[in-house]
């Protein structure tokens, strides 16, 4: 049997989970499967009784969950329907679209990342061992971090993944193009795709990986940061994950179910500010190609499996522009939009890595900017060789991430649940509902950690950037500069300043969350008051590891 | 139009990624910094008169010509050598490379002894792979007091090059080492190597190096752990073998002792003579050397144990057998001097395979007509 006709049947399997996302998650159905829901359609062809009653435009993933804020928004509207307001880029700024359309944009945006990715390997091997002496801890693990957090998640969702150079090789294995569009058919997909043609795994159709993968490179955090070695390493696997995962699995399956860094961006560019999404919904509803899905003669197959016409979060949206080339109704836009504006987590996966997020800003606040010397020795194993040590330091950041939190916060909604007997909602509903409020609150954390991380380090960048190996290059003249921490007496305060501002901001997002989950404004003030607590409680201990 | 420039251009960009990082890399750290590195220095020596060489007549830098390890700049012309050392409180002295690959791998190239010939212009260039490391060269005045800090030492910073230069005026044998307890004590008492200067014209086997002689006049006012006076003089006709030491100290003296005493009773027969001198006076009085010398089985006959003025003891190590000595502070070097008091060479008391090398030099000594 061809390759061809393997895919074909692969995606024409109705064996399959039911399809949670519709492109608003990591794509749990088949792309035939997509197809058919997209089109309002089982995949046999049968109209769905699902997505006839509530229509194309709205998430049947979350049938429990009330809808969400994007779907109710009217396509191409300058306004959301909760009053909140939208800028289409590609209107305002028309340099904008013409510069996302040209087929070289990802190239040309990649291709200098690989430069820099390929330069950070060679200081990592041929460089200064000490992590403040060489380039890649500097700037992956300072500069990249604090640009990343504080800049680029809130403001660009995933822009990272546009320029990412991870995938760089396995793109490139399947596409067998570096710029150009190769049109044909590849199962239900329009482009001739090379290398692997399987499915992911059903089961594996989730960001569950993804948050173990984080979790576990958050535990050696305390070597990741100091050793270029052992980020080599880490870097280098994910390299070669990706690119294997090219040859066996279709489309972008490292970057949508492994890659650490991409679950760590799907949680928290539900917050930014930038949205990739249709203009017209009616557009789409017409379109029978559904060209942003399965490519075009001038653009590929969305990469990460997401059908723009239902795409009403940006979590698994990597921000490729594909479809903004295959459209061929020139459909789709960049929108500014308000912070916070996709509010809804909806399955398990997702609600643990809020906890484990949350939970790993503090375990590296207080790992890596605490006071706390005895934690630094349990955690750096490799320096001290106390594997007892290390292994009870991991197990309790692994239970903190995967049992404490979910009870505290398990106790917390269902005294809500309990205080709002009148409408009785599920648990489970609340649970993953409310798990919402910590990604605001764990964005700022975040934000809070990486502040000192830069002001404190942010001198040895100069150093670094001059000597990029540490071997006593002088390129920019900024080798000799001192170290000169900024700021020090401040960081705590900046710091409070922050978290208060991430409370505040997940107190108001949770009771959004309440509002769209109760139909009864005082049950959903009761139902969110455990809550707020809990926030309130978590911020404290936040502060307290802050301004010691 | 734009695309198809760029998608004409990708593959060869992509490929010039990847040539073009370490070449470029290769090209500014070899080729370029010593270019430039050099010509500053010549033309700084020029400023100062020293230097034969002019930045006009500059070459090329030929990259360690003779594969000893330095890079040179036409060597014989001008005379200068320069080393490039790399410290590491892990992997420990190094002319290779300390970098992310092998820093974590076991085993080292430790530097034993590195050759220039008399007169050379010498510059040493020091680069640390982790932490913070101290230089001291006393044989030749190095740390300058315009290199040191208040602590009156010379660091080797991390991200720093730390150069010292100086003329190799003399033929010998004379130690550097670290001088900041940097890490683990065994790899930072090992952090320390030869320079030989080897007579002009000698074709660098070692034998033709004219070694310093002791000055007996320099040591007088010593005092054996028997309450006796005692000067080097008394040790002429003798082979003996010198060292430095502590009694308070828990271990690398405490080894060395035990390496000494090993060799006492290997040639216990024959005429060699060993002396301890403590760089720790004030609290090894003769009666306290005395009581360590029997906690040695010392045979106090061949073995003397010797204290003194702090300051004499000093100038002993550093000018007289030109081993780094301070108080509490010295070098791990057991240093062989023959019967004519010429020191003959100096070997590390820590390392098995040097003990073997003394061991045989004592022998090939003994054998030497008196």
């Amino acid at each position: 049997m061809s390759d061809a006709k393997e895919t074909q049947k692969d995606l024409q399997s109705a064996d399959r989970d039911g399809g949670n996302s519709q492109g608003a998650g990591p794509p749990t159905m088949s792309v035939a499967e997509m197809l058919a829901a997209a089109r309002g359609e089982k995949a046999d062809g049968q109209q769905s009784p699902k997505a006839a009653q509530s229509g194309p435009a709205e998430s049947v993933a979350t049938p429990a969950l009330p809808k969400p804020v994007a779907d109710r928004a009217a396509p191409a509207a300058a306004a959301g329907a909760q009053g909140t307001w939208r800028i289409n880029l590609f209107e305002t700024v028309p340099l904008l679209k013409r510069i996302m359309k040209l087929r070289s944009f990802q190239f040309l945006v990649v291709l200098p990342n690989v430069l820099v990715f390929y330069l950070f390997f060679a200081v990592a091997l041929f460089g200064n061992p000490m992590g403040n002496q060489n380039l890649m801890i500097m700037i992956v693990w300072i500069l990249w971090w604090f640009v990343l957090i504080v800049f680029l998640v809130p403001f660009g969702s995933r822009v990272w993944c546009t320029v990412c150079p991870l995938p760089f090789f396995g793109d490139w294995i399947q596409r067998r193009e570096l710029v150009r569009v190769r049109p044909g058919k590849t199962g239900a997909l329009k482009n001739e795709f090379h290398g692997g043609t399987r499915p992911w795994p059903k089961k594996l159709r989730n960001i569950w990986m993804q948050n173990i993968g984080f979790l576990a490179m958050a535990l050696f955090s305390a070597l990741l940061v100091t050793r270029p070695m052992a980020s080599l390493f880490v870097f280098a696997l994910m390299v070669a994950a990706a690119t294997i995962f090219a040859m066996i699995w279709r489309l972008r399956a490292f970057c949508n179910y492994l890659c650490p860094i991409s679950g760590f961006l799907s949680l928290y560019a539900m917050t930014a500010t930038l949205e990739l999404r249709h203009v017209d919904g009616d557009v789409c509803l017409k379109c029978k190609d559904k060209s942003c899905l399965t490519g075009s003669e001038n653009g590929w197959a969305c990469p990460w499996g997401v059908y723009v016409g239902k795409l009403d979060r940006n979590n698994y949206c990597g921000l490729c522009m594909e479809c903004v080339k295959s459209c061929p109704s020139d459909n789709i836009s960049l929108f500014l939009r308000p912070f916070g504006t996709d509010i809804h987590l909806k399955h398990y996966d997702e609600a643990w890595k809020a906890f484990i997020m949350l939970v790993l800003a503090m375990v590296y606040s207080i790992t890596l900017l605490g006071p706390y010397g005895w934690v630094k020795d349990l955690a750096n194993v490799t320096w001290t060789g106390n594997v007892v040590g290390f292994l009870l330091y991991s197990l309790c950041i692994i239970l903190a991430c995967l049992v404490v939190l979910p009870i505290f916060h398990l106790i917390a909604i269902s005294a809500g649940r309990a205080l709002a007997w009148k409408e009785k909602l599920s648990r489970k509903k609340l649970f993953i509902g409310y798990a919402y409020t910590l990604v605001p609150l764990g964005l700022f954390a975040w934000i809070a950690f990486s502040f000192p991380l830069l002001l404190v380090n942010g001198s040895y960048i100069l150093q670094v950037v001059s000597d990029p190996f540490g071997w006593g290059w002088d390129l920019f003249g900024t080798a000799e500069v001192p170290w000169t921490p900024i700021l020090p007496d401040i960081v705590p305060y900046i710091q409070t300043v922050i978290m208060m501002i991430g409370l505040l901001y997940a107190i108001v997002k949770g009771y959004e969350v309440a509002r769209s989950l109760y139909q009864e404004r005082q049950s959903a003030l009761w139902s969110f008051a455990p809550t707020t607590v809990y926030l309130c409680i978590l911020t404290s201990v936040f502060l307290v590891f802050f301004t010691g | 139009m734009f695309d198809k420039i760029i998608a004409k251009l990708a593959l060869s960009a992509v490929l010039a990624t990847f040539i073009g990082v370490p070449l470029a890399s290769w090209y500014y750290d070899s080729v370029y910094l010593p270019e430039s590195e050099l010509v500053a220095d010549f033309a700084r020596l020029d400023a100062n008169g020293d230097s034969k060489l002019t930045p006009d007549e500059f070459d090329s830098p030929k990259l360690d010509q003779d594969g000893d390890g330095a890079l040179s700049l036409d060597e014989f012309r001008d005379g200068t050598k320069v080393f490039t050392f790399y410290w590491s409180a892990k992997k420990g002295l190094s002319l290779k490379p300390i970098n992310g690959m092998n820093y974590w791998y076991k085993g080292s190239d430790q530097l034993n002894e590195i050759k220039v010939r008399e007169g050379d212009r010498v510059v040493f260039r020091h680069i640390s792979a982790d932490v913070h490391h101290g230089f001291a060269f006393p044989a030749f005045g190095i740390p300058d007091p315009d290199q040191v800090d208040e602590t009156g030492l010379l660091y080797i910073r991390p991200g720093d090059i730390t150069k010292v230069e100086f003329i190799a005026d003399r033929p010998g044998s004379f130690e550097f080492n670290c001088t900041i307890m940097c890490g683990v004590k065994e790899i930072h008492e090992n952090m320390r190597a030869k320079l030989i200067v080897m007579p002009a014209g000698a074709d660098g086997n070692l034998t033709q190096v004219s070694l310093p002689e002791v000055d007996a006049s320099a040591t007088a006012g010593l005092i054996r752990s028997t309450g006796e006076a005692f000067d080097f003089e008394s040790l002429r006709g003798h082979v003996w073998v010198a060292s430095f030491f502590f009694s308070t100290c828990p271990s690398s003296c405490l080894t060395m002792n035990q390496q000494i005493a090993k060799l006492q009773k290997t040639f216990q027969e024959q005429d060699v003579k060993f002396v301890s001198i403590t760089c720790d006076p004030q609290t090894d009085t003769p009666e306290i050397l005395k009581l360590y010398a029997e906690s040695l089985q010392a045979d106090e006959s061949n073995w003397i144990f010797l204290t003194g003025d702090l300051k004499k003891i000093v100038e002993i190590g550093n000018e007289t057998f030109m081993v780094p000595v301070g108080k509490k502070t010295h070098s791990t070097h057991l240093i062989l001097v023959d019967r004519q008091g010429m020191v003959r060479n100096t070997y590390k008391a820590l390392d098995a395979d040097q003990i073997t090398g003394l061991r045989k030099e004592i022998v090939e000594v003994l054998l030497e007509e008196k």
